[in-house]
């Protein structure tokens, strides 16, 4: 692999990362804010209305971790040059 | 202050509109570009809270058309995109802040406070009608010069009546905007906060004598506010509006 592609290669891991990046802050958003406003409201209800929604972004969250996860270690296990190692 | 959240994730919406409120503004909100420009143009919001990432209309292209209509609306713009670029875009369109999701609540509160208290620096900070005055940044309340003392909810009560100035205010309109309570919550909150109004305004006078109301009872509809100083005008009103003569039902409040 030629270092112009090399170049373009790490490109393209930057803007995907990026995206990845933006897939999790709005769950997190979500997360922070609603658990804030349980804080806030202070009663029962309001808490446990925030503990449920935190448990949905949470999910998410976990997805898109493990999106990224997988493509760590697909990342991990090509060459520098960019080429798939042996699986050995 | 009327503030709009556009954001296309019903649930963040709702929670920002909710944390938004908490501080006592009045907040709409709406979930993609062109519904926000159309809500902006019928309304002129003091501020919107704007996602970038919308559909019909993407939060830039909102931007660009707002700024190019209504200069008054202040905008903060919240974005998950990493790119400085992109924030400096958006500042140079004319929005006043930008925020970085995640973001705390109480980030965006103290930024949204920040964004208000600079606009109402340039713009004047007192509402005045009649013999009453407000100052809405060191939050203060003038009754003929003499300063009166008002409570969180007295204060945002005559705070809407002084920007309808002089327009009747239903009762509906003022639990609605100012207490955040459905009109058909079967309560009289309204009618005994008026009448904590009338009594603190009424009784600033320094030499002692009774002062004229400053709120008159529209009958039927609800209240607005009225010059509280003698004048031909206020002579042979007839019944229709009764200044000063609140409900009877007013000295207590019911749940």
């Amino acid at each position: 692999m030629s270092a112009g592609s090399g170049l373009v290669r790490n490109d393209l891991i930057l803007r995907e990362m990026e995206r990845e990046l933006h897939d999790l802050c709005q769950p997190l958003t979500k997360l922070q804010c609603g658990l804030e406003l349980g804080q806030m409201c202070g009663d029962e209800a309001s808490l446990m209305e925030a503990v449920e929604g935190a448990l949905v972004e949470t999910a998410t969250l976990f997805q898109g971790i493990g999106v990224m996860r997988e493509r760590l270690v697909r990342e991990m296990g090509r060459g520098v040059d960019g080429s798939e190692a042996d699986g050995d | 202050m009327r503030i709009l959240v556009v954001e296309d994730d019903r649930a963040l919406g709702l929670f920002l509109q909710k944390g938004l409120r908490s501080e006592g503004h009045s907040v709409e909100w709406v979930g993609d570009g062109d519904a926000a420009v159309q809500h902006a143009t019928a309304n002129q919001p003091d501020l919107m809270v704007l996602d970038l990432s919308l559909p019909c209309r993407d939060g830039v292209e909102v931007l660009a058309e707002l700024q190019s209509q209504f200069a008054r609306t202040s905008v903060l713009v919240l974005t998950g995109r990493s790119q400085v670029e992109e924030r400096v875009r958006c500042l140079n369109l004319g929005a006043d802040d930008c925020l970085l999701k995640p973001f705390s609540l109480h980030e965006l509160n103290a930024r949204c406070r920040a964004i208000l208290r600079r606009k109402i620096q340039f713009a004047s900070p007192l509402l005045r009608h009649g013999a009453v005055e407000m100052n809405r940044m060191d939050r203060t309340v003038r009754r003929d010069g003499v300063e009166v003392e008002l409570t969180g909810k007295e204060f945002a009560l005559l705070e809407f009546m002084l920007m309808r100035n002089g327009e009747c205010c239903t009762r509906a309109e003022l639990l609605s905007e100012v207490w955040k309570m459905s009109p058909d919550s079967g309560t009289n909150v309204v009618d005994v906060y008026i009448n904590y109004l009338r009594r603190k305004l009424g009784n600033a006078r320094p030499d002692g004598h009774a002062s004229l109301p400053v709120i008159e009872t529209v009958r039927g509809e609800g209240y607005r506010l009225c010059s509280g100083r003698k004048s031909v005008a206020s002579v042979g009103m007839g019944g229709r509006v009764l200044a000063g003569i609140a409900p009877p039902n007013n000295h207590r409040l019911v749940a």
